[in-house]
C-alpha cells in the first residue's frame, strides 16, 4: 500500500471534523424549529470540540511519557480526581468562578496522578506498571466517583447541576466554561511546542540532556500540560471516559511514531469523535438524551480490548 | 466449622439490628411481635423484605466471588470486576424492555459476559483475564444506560433506582426468586464440597484426586452465572461485594481458602450493613446502597494493590 502523505491524513481529519460539526449543528433531541436551537448547539459544539481535543492530547502525551498505551485520563483515574475536586469546591463554595473551578480541577487531576504513580508504580518496574495501571486507576476512579456521587446526592441543587455531569455530559447552556475553554486553547498550542522535547526524552534521557533539554524539565512541562488540560476538560464536561485511549491509538498508528504529526492528528480526531458521540447521544433516545460520556464508554470497552491485544501480542 | 458459626452469628445479629433500626427504633419485643403479625407494616412490608433481599444478594455475590476466585486462583477475577455483574444488568434491562422473564435475561447476560471474557483472555494469564473483563464491563454498563434511556419513562424511573444498586424496591416475590437461586448454590456447595475445596489447588491435583476438572469448571461457571444473575436482578449491579467478601471472611475468621460458606455469610453481613447504613443516613442524604458498597470496596482494592506490589498481579 502506498504511504499516504501526513498532510493528506490531516486534511482528511479536518474534513471529518467539519462534517461532525455540521451534523452536530443540524441534529438534536428536538427536531422542530432548529433555527432557534442553533445558538445553543453552537456553544455545545465548541465545548465538545475543545474537550475532545484536550482529552485526546492528554492521552497522547501520557502514553508517550509513560510508554504505556493504556494511559488514558479516564482509565488512570486522573479525570475522576479532577471531578471529585470540582464537586468538593461546588459543595463548599457554590458561587465560585470559572477560574477557581479550573484551578481546583487541575489540582485534583494532579493529585490523582500522584496517587496513581504511588499505587501502580513502586518497585515492580515498568513491565508491572504497564498492566497494573488500569487496576490502580480503577481503584482511584471508583473511590473518587463514589465520594463525588455521595456529595452530589446531599443537595437537590447539586443533583440538578452535577448528577449527569458526573458521567460525562457536554453542557447545553453556558455556566462558567470561559476560563476552561481559554485554558484548553492555550495549552493545546503550547503543548505542541513541547512535542520535540518529549520526543527527545523518549529517545533517551542522556541524549536529551546532552542537547540541552533537561529531562526533569520536560517531564514537569508535559505533566503540567496534562493536569491543566484534564482539569479544564473535566470542569467543562465532567469525566469523559476512554476518548484519550481511542484517538491516540489511531493517531499514533497513522503518524508512524512521529509525535508532532500524531499531535496534529489527535486534535481534529478527538474533537470530531466527541462531537459525533454527543450528536449520536442526542439522536438515539429522543426525546431524551444519552450523554456523550456514555457513548464514549460504549466505544471504550472495544478500544481497551484492542489495545490489550496489541500489548499482549508483543 | 468455627468460621461458619462466627459469621452466621454476626449475620443474625446484623439482621436483627437491621429489623429493629431505622428512622424508628423498635424494642426486641416489638420486632418479635412484628415478625409474627402479618399486618405489621413496618416489619412485614418495609424492613423484612429488605433484610431478606440483602442477605440473599449478599450470599449470592459472596459465594459467586469465592467460586470465581477459587477457579481462577486470582483474587481480582470476581463477577463485579470482570464484567459479569454489568453483563447481567444489560441482559436484565434488554429482557425487561422486550418483555420476557427477567431472571433468565440477567443469568444469560452474566453467562455471555463470562464466555466473552474467557474467550478473549484464553491463555494470556491472570491479569489479562481481569483487564479484558474491565473492558467488557465498561461497555456493558454504558449499553445498559443507553437501553434504559430509550425505554418508556415509567420503566426508566424504576430501573434507574435499581441501576444505582438500591434495595428500596424490595418485595417478597423477588426475594423468593433470589433465595431459590441461593438455595441451589448453597446445596451445590455442600454437595460438591470436597471437589470444590480442591479448586485452589489447581488442575493437576484435582485430576490426581479423581475429579474431572472440565466438568468441575463447567459446574462452577454455571453456578457463578446463576448466582450473579439472581443477585443483580434483585439489587442491581452492586460493585465490590463479590470482590471483598471472600478475602475479608478469611482475614476475619482465619478460614482456609476457598472458604465458600464463610464468603457467602460475609457477603450477607456486608450487604446488610451497607443497606442499614444507607437507611440510617436517609434522613440527611439518601445514598444508594451500591454507592456505600463502593465506599467500602474501593479502599479495599487500594489496600490490596499496595499489599500485592510484588505478588501475582504483575
Amino acid at each position: 500500500m502506498a504511504r499516504l502523505s501526513p498532510l493528506w491524513i490531516l486534511a482528511a481529519f479536518g474534513a471529518a471534523l467539519l462534517l461532525a460539526l455540521a451534523l452536530s449543528l443540524r441534529f438534536g433531541a428536538a427536531e422542530q424549529g432548529w433555527a432557534d436551537l442553533i445558538e445553543a448547539r453552537a456553544f455545545r459544539s465548541v465545548c465538545a470540540m475543545a474537550v475532545g481535543a484536550a482529552l485526546a492530547v492528554v492521552g497522547l502525551l501520557l502514553q508517550r511519557l509513560t510508554a504505556n498505551p493504556l494511559a488514558d485520563p479516564g482509565i488512570t483515574g486522573v479525570n475522576a480526581g479532577a471531578a471529585l475536586a470540582t464537586i468538593v469546591l461546588a459543595y463548599l463554595w457554590p458561587g465560585a468562578g470559572g477560574l477557581a473551578f479550573l484551578a481546583v480541577a487541575s489540582l485534583g487531576a494532579g493529585l490523582a496522578g500522584l496517587a496513581l504513580w504511588g499505587l501502580a508504580g513502586g518497585s515492580g518496574g515498568t513491565a508491572a506498571l504497564s498492566l497494573r495501571l488500569p487496576l490502580a486507576g480503577l481503584a482511584i476512579e471508583a473511590l473518587c466517583l463514589s465520594l463525588a456521587g455521595a456529595l452530589i446526592l446531599t443537595d437537590a441543587e447539586m443533583q440538578a447541576r452535577y448528577l449527569r455531569w458526573l458521567l460525562g455530559a457536554i453542557p447545553m447552556v453556558p455556566r462558567h466554561e470561559t476560563a476552561a475553554l481559554l485554558a484548553i486553547g492555550l495549552a493545546l498550542v503550547s503543548g505542541f511546542l513541547c512535542c520535540e522535547r518529549l520526543e527527545l526524552l523518549t529517545l533517551g534521557a542522556e541524549q536529551s540532556d546532552s542537547l540541552g533539554k533537561k529531562p526533569g524539565q520536560t517531564v514537569a512541562l508535559v505533566l503540567g500540560h496534562v493536569t491543566v488540560l484534564a482539569g479544564a476538560s473535566v470542569a467543562i464536561a465532567g469525566p469523559v471516559a476512554f476518548l484519550g485511549l481511542l484517538v491516540p491509538l489511531v493517531a499514533q498508528g497513522l503518524a508512524r511514531g512521529n509525535l508532532r504529526w500524531a499531535y496534529a492528528f489527535a486534535l481534529p480526531g478527538g474533537a470530531a469523535l466527541l462531537l459525533l458521540a454527543d450528536t449520536l447521544g442526542r439522536v438515539i433516545a429522543r426525546p431524551g438524551e444519552v450523554d456523550a460520556g456514555i457513548i464514549t464508554a460504549l466505544l471504550g470497552g472495544p478500544a481497551l480490548i484492542l489495545v490489550l491485544r496489541r500489548m499482549l501480542a508483543r | 466449622m468455627r468460621p461458619v458459626l462466627i459469621l452466621s452469628l454476626a449475620m443474625l445479629v446484623l439482621a436483627y439490628v437491621a429489623l429493629a433500626g431505622g428512622r424508628e427504633w423498635l424494642s426486641p419485643g416489638q420486632v418479635w411481635a412484628g415478625l409474627w403479625n402479618p399486618d405489621d407494616f413496618l416489619i412485614q412490608v418495609l424492613r423484612l423484605p429488605r433484610v431478606l433481599l440483602a442477605i440473599g444478594a449478599g450470599m449470592a455475590l459472596g459465594l459467586a466471588g469465592a467460586l470465581m476466585q477459587g477457579l481462577t486462583r486470582n483474587t481480582l477475577a470476581t463477577p463485579d470486576v470482570i464484567g459479569l455483574v454489568q453483563g447481567a444488568s444489560l441482559g436484565h434491562v434488554l429482557v425487561l424492555v422486550a418483555g420476557g422473564p427477567p431472571l433468565w435475561g440477567a443469568v444469560a447476560g452474566a453467562a455471555l459476559a463470562l464466555a466473552l471474557v474467557s474467550l478473549l483472555a484464553r491463555g494470556q494469564g491472570a491479569l489479562a483475564f481481569v483487564l479484558y473483563g474491565i473492558g467488557v464491563g465498561a461497555t456493558a454498563a454504558a449499553a445498559t444506560t443507553v437501553v434504559l434511556q430509550r425505554a418508556p419513562d415509567a420503566q426508566v424511573a424504576q430501573a434507574m433506582l435499581w441501576l444505582s444498586g438500591s434495595l428500596s424496591r424490595a418485595d417478597m416475590a423477588t426475594a423468593g426468586l433470589l433465595w431459590a437461586a441461593v438455595a441451589v448454590g448453597l446445596l451445590a456447595t455442600l454437595g460438591f464440597g470436597r471437589a470444590l475445596s480442591t479448586l485452589w489447588l489447581g488442575d493437576e491435583l484435582t485430576l490426581a484426586l479423581g475429579i474431572n476438572p472440565a466438568r468441575l469448571n463447567l459446574l462452577v461457571l454455571a453456578l457463578v452465572a446463576m448466582l450473579t444473575g439472581a443477585a443483580v436482578l434483585a439489587v442491581g449491579p452492586l460493585g465490590f461485594l463479590a470482590f471483598t467478601a471472600a478475602p475479608l471472611a478469611r482475614a476475619v475468621t482465619g478460614a482456609e481458602p476457598p472458604a465458600l460458606l464463610p464468603a457467602a455469610l460475609m457477603g450477607a453481613c456486608l450487604l446488610v450493613l451497607a443497606d442499614l447504613g444507607a437507611r440510617l443516613l436517609a434522613p440527611w442524604v439518601s445514598l444508594p446502597t451500591g454507592l456505600l458498597m463502593a465506599l467500602i470496596g474501593a479502599p479495599y482494592l487500594i489496600f490490596f494493590l499496595t499489599q500485592d506490589r510484588r505478588g501475582m498481579m504483575r
